[in-house]
């Protein structure tokens, strides 16, 4: 192994929401120097708006750290930065394999939540070393030695010598560094080798195609080479190596244990699959580095422009976004209702309400989302499978034979006191209850099996307004399984609302039929006619309800001091039905659209 | 010489109505009336220069409040003051609004009539004296009996009596009484109301509290709204427009006037006024008024001049409040333009619709499409573009 490799340190930072990673990051930046000052926006590594505003991290981003060590060594620490949430399960745990350690940042007045465990779980899997660090220890509420214990019982963790900080304050900072060096293994990995450079992420860059963020595993790579993408089978001429350092620098070679990017002309980012092995062309490893899989989106929805005439610019949007986002699947859809617009895949729902905020925001676009479905499994009469995520491609009942819908594991981590609203709730999403562990007195875990399409609809919400906000949740898909599925219609004046037709399971369909013309009665206004709000499975009506008919709408006293009031009023009005929907006769106003998806109270 | 209208605002109640969000107050005290009259005849002066040699009034409008509750002489010298200012038709129109307990005495009738006043509007609003207590009226029905009687005697021919409908529970037959009463005075012109509940009345608040669903309201409303229609119809009263309705030839001019958009000078506080394409509006508080006549001899507090898209929109929202609708010819002269042309994909739909029907001549509100006025005219109103 070469000195350089020696001081080499590869490592993530792994933490719940809101514990401080990004913090921490800023200041192991700012310590190190590693970024000009001037330039150092306050959470340099969450780039996006929206990741700032939400205190998550989305796009992956890296950076080399250059430290001077107490040892009086200089050693390159490679910071790779995770997503943190559940729905980028498959992206942490790649940018997990590409290093040796974690450090694992934990609330020093919050303790361990669910994503932490499970991010902890994903780090062990790939045998990195963990260094836990105790973070916001100046909040008067922090307790550091309950929690402490809390690392060492439930995690199993050695806490000796665990560093106290305060990334806020910029407290003990060093402390991180040091435990870096002296606790994450260098790299390993022979220069002799056929090149085996695992992709841990990738993003699109205008003017030079896809760059691949890789780390080296074995041999090296240079300008040049003609490379192998082992997965995937493409094949491109490497332009440029480089490593992340204050920005994009360019290198002769990246050798084992480097991580940094390359370029090569690639102009789709899904050539460059997360998890893929890069090898050489002509002289390829014999295998393949372990864990690639290829993700498949789990919630798929319609996504619709208000302004029928803004598809062009809803498109246009998806592409640019799809461009540094492989995850998300979109293709055309028409709705007798909504008119045209795309429907999406996406790894979850965060992910799901990311790409809407992003459209929303960054891409100015007012848009309609249909109620969000799971991928079900129909095995049909003749014994084939079809895959359904659009309730409107439902084959008729007589075509099925049955049905499987995918089931997650979900992990709850919550107060003791709420355990008992938190099971209530689960029990009423048919959740199959696995088992409880209690963290420490007032803190349990439990875990359910639960299908997925009751926790796409509100359950985070639900979760949240029984616990006051105090649980953490994480799921993950574990099978499929079979089950009694239904197709729910809500028939608007008689006709069929395709936007809101969804599977739901037999036993649930009643309520949430009823519950659904109840809450849109309460979203249509009336107007001249009466417009009767039917739930019906098959042909079957399973509710009704009714927004009675306007009977006038007319001002009865008009004379020369209400003119030009009258005609604002009108004005307004107009503006009002201009926002509106027209399904078949009956104008529907937009929320009515978002208040199903809401029908928790 | 051009033609134009006078509206005269009295602010002063001796007790507002629950349901009233009009500009009137009360309890008022003498001094503060007095010092209003001599700032109204002030302003009404200033207007002398600008109106005369080009305009002659065709009607004038004294209302309010209750131009009957402060003392006769004001209105004598209102009158006055308007006839030396300006040159008033002698066939002028010339309304007064009055409570049946304020000056209401044939005598006080017959000072009215003598200062040039010809036609009386009376509030009677229901003859339910249990429902006029609910709603804060002060007089009662006797009263009124005895009001119209007065202006009967004291000679005058042209009477407007007003009433209203749609209040919460009310009893439906003590209303059809009602309307029977009304039809038995004779009286030349009625006007039905159905209730808008402004949120800012005392009323809105008691209904509120007593749990009324607005909404639901609507169908005693169209029920009364029909049963007056249809009965003042059987006994020689034209519906001329969505709430009022004439004997043959007593039609209120005023009133036509606003819906023909035609020019009217609004004097008092609140007073609205529309001249030279532009409406503007006096202020609504009284010393406000005061310290700008005394200043300005103008209280005028906001004026907005309408475009072309906008006078169009108004001809046509007006328009339509007219039983006969609105003359196609008309719009064509004033807007140089092809009203059937200029809305020939609205006028498809809302006659698909049944609510417009028109005879190239004129466009007017189908029976239902009175009740969805508000719809129809909706569909003539540009869209605004942020």
């Amino acid at each position: 192994m070469s000195d350089r490799q020696q001081r080499i340190r590869n490592f993530s930072i792994i933490a719940h929401i809101d514990h401080g990673k990004s913090t921490l990051a800023d200041r192991l930046i700012e310590y190190t120097g590693s970024v000009d000052s001037r330039v150092m926006v306050s959470q340099l590594l969450d780039n996006m708006d929206l990741e700032r505003e939400r205190g998550i991290t989305i796009k992956l981003q890296t950076i080399r750290l250059i430290y001077h060590a107490d040892d009086g060594e200089e050693y390159y620490l490679n910071l790779i930065d995770t997503p943190g949430h559940v729905d980028f399960t498959y992206e942490v745990s790649r940018s997990l394999a590409a290093c040796e350690g974690a450090v694992l940042v934990v609330d020093a007045s919050q303790g361990i939540e669910a994503q932490t465990m499970a991010n902890v779980y994903l780090a062990l899997e790939n045998d990195l070393e963990i260094i836990p660090v105790l973070n916001k220890i100046d909040l008067p509420s922090a307790e550091p030695e309950r929690v402490l214990h809390e690392i060492e019982d439930v995690i199993g963790l050695d806490t000796t010598d665990t560093p106290m900080i305060s990334a806020k304050e910029g407290t003990n900072i060093k402390d991180v560094l040091e435990a870096v060096v002296r606790r994450v293994p260098p790299p390993k990995g022979d220069k002799q080798n056929p090149l085996k450079a695992l992709i841990f992420d990738s993003y699109y860059d205008s003017y030079r195609g896809v760059i691949v963020s890789i780390r080296v595993m074995d041999g090296q790579v240079k300008k040049d080479d003609r490379i192998k993408m082992m997965a995937t089978g493409k094949s491109f001429d490497v332009d440029e190596v480089g490593i992340f350092l204050n920005g994009l620098h360019k290198m002769e070679s990246l050798q084992p244990g480097d991580v940094g990017y390359l370029t090569a002309s690639i102009k789709n980012i899904g050539d460059t699959a997360v998890g893929d092995t890069i090898t050489f062309e002509k002289r390829p490893a014999d295998a393949p580095l372990a864990g690639y899989k290829k993700v498949n989106p789990m919630v798929y929805c319609g996504i619709y422009p208000v302004d029928g005439a803004k598809y062009e610019d809803l498109k246009e949007a998806l592409a640019k976004l799809n461009l540094n986002d492989a995850s998300l699947l979109y293709q055309p859809e028409t709705s007798a209702v909504l008119g045209f617009g795309f429907r999406c895949g996406f790894l979850g729902l965060l992910h799901m309400e990311i790409i809407q905020q992003r459209l929303e925001r960054e891409y100015n676009l007012d848009i309609v989302a249909t109620v969000p479905s799971v991928v079900y499994h129909v095995i049909l009469t003749d014994g084939t499978m079809m895959e359904v995520d659009n309730p409107t491609n439902m084959p008729p009942v007589t075509n099925i034979q049955s049905m499987e819908e995918p089931i997650v594991q979900a992990t709850i981590m919550l107060p003791t006191e709420y355990v008992g609203a938190v099971m209530e709730l689960c029990q009423a999403r048919r959740g199959v209850y696995l088992g409880m562990q209690y963290l420490e007195e007032t803190r349990v875990v439990l875990e359910y099996d639960m299908p997925l399409n009751e926790i796409i609809y509100d359950f985070f919400d639900a979760l949240k307004s029984r616990t006051k906000g105090y649980a953490s949740l994480d799921y993950e898909l574990k099978r499929y399984q079979k089950s009694e599925l239904v197709k729910l219609d809500i028939l608007l004046n008689l006709e069929i609302v395709d936007a809101l037709s969804f599977i739901v399971h037999k036993e649930k369909s009643y309520e949430r039929g009823r519950k659904i013309a109840e809450k849109l009665k309460g979203e249509i206004p009336r107007q001249m006619f009466e417009i009767p709000i039917q739930a019906a499975i098959g042909g079957k009506i399973i509710a009704r309800e009714t927004v009675k008919a306007m009977r006038k709408d007319v001002l009865s006293k008009c004379y020369g001091g209400d003119i030009s009031r009258k005609r604002k009023l009108l004005e307004k009005q107009k503006e009002g039905k201009k926002k509106m929907r027209q399904i078949g006769k009956v104008q529907v106003p937009q929320e009515a659209f978002l208040s199903v998806l809401k029908l928790d109270e | 010489m051009k033609k134009i209208s006078l509206y005269i605002h009295i602010p002063f109640c001796k007790k507002k109505c629950f349901y009233c969000d009009f500009v009137s107050y009360e309890g008022v005290e003498e001094m503060v009336i007095e010092k209003y009259f001599q700032a109204l005849y002030e302003e009404i002066r200033a207007y002398r220069t600008l109106l005369n040699g080009n305009y002659s009034i065709e009607t004038i409008f004294i209302g309010g409040g209750t131009p009957n509750y402060v003392d006769v002489e004001y209105i004598e010298k209102l009158m006055q003051v308007i006839n030396d200012s300006f040159d008033v038709q002698a066939d002028a129109e010339i309304t007064m609004e009055a409570n049946p307990n304020g000056h209401a005495t044939e005598e006080d009738m017959s000072r009215y009539k003598r200062a040039g006043i010809n036609r009386i509007s009376l509030g009677l609003q229901s003859a339910d004296d249990k429902l006029l207590a609910e709603i804060g009226r002060s007089h009662c029905f006797e009263d009124f009996r005895h009001a119209f009687a007065a202006a009967r005697s004291a000679g005058f021919d042209n009477i407007n009596i007003d009433l209203i409908f749609g209040f919460f529970e009310q009893d439906q037959q003590a209303f059809y009484d009602a309307v029977g009463y009304v039809i038995e005075t004779g009286c030349e012109h009625v006007s039905a109301y159905s209730l808008k509940l402004g949120e800012e009345t005392p009323l809105y608040e008691v209904y509120m509290e007593r749990g009324f669903d607005l909404d639901d309201e609507d169908w005693a409303d169209r029920q009364m709204h029909q049963y007056v229609c249809d009965a003042l119809q059987k006994n020689g009263y034209m519906q001329y427009e969505l709430s009022n309705f004439a004997k043959e030839g007593y039609a209120c001019k005023h009133n036509l006037n606003y819906w023909n958009i035609q020019e009217y000078i609004g004097f008092g506080v609140a007073a609205h006024s529309y001249k030279d394409h532009a409406r503007f509006f006096n202020t609504s508080s009284i010393e406000q008024y005061l310290e700008d006549i005394k200043i300005n001899a103008s209280a005028i507090e906001e004026i907005e001049q309408l475009d072309v898209q906008k006078q169009k929109e108004e001809f046509i929202i007006m328009g339509l409040r007219k039983i006969k609708g609105i003359e196609i010819d008309e719009y064509n002269r004033r807007f140089g333009s092809d009203f059937l042309a200029d809305y020939s994909k609205e006028i498809a739909y809302l006659t698909e619709a049944k609510l417009l029907e028109n005879d190239k001549k004129n466009v007017w509100l189908s029976e239902e499409g009175r009740d969805f006025a508000n719809i129809v005219m909706m569909e003539f109103i540009a869209e605004i573009n942020y």
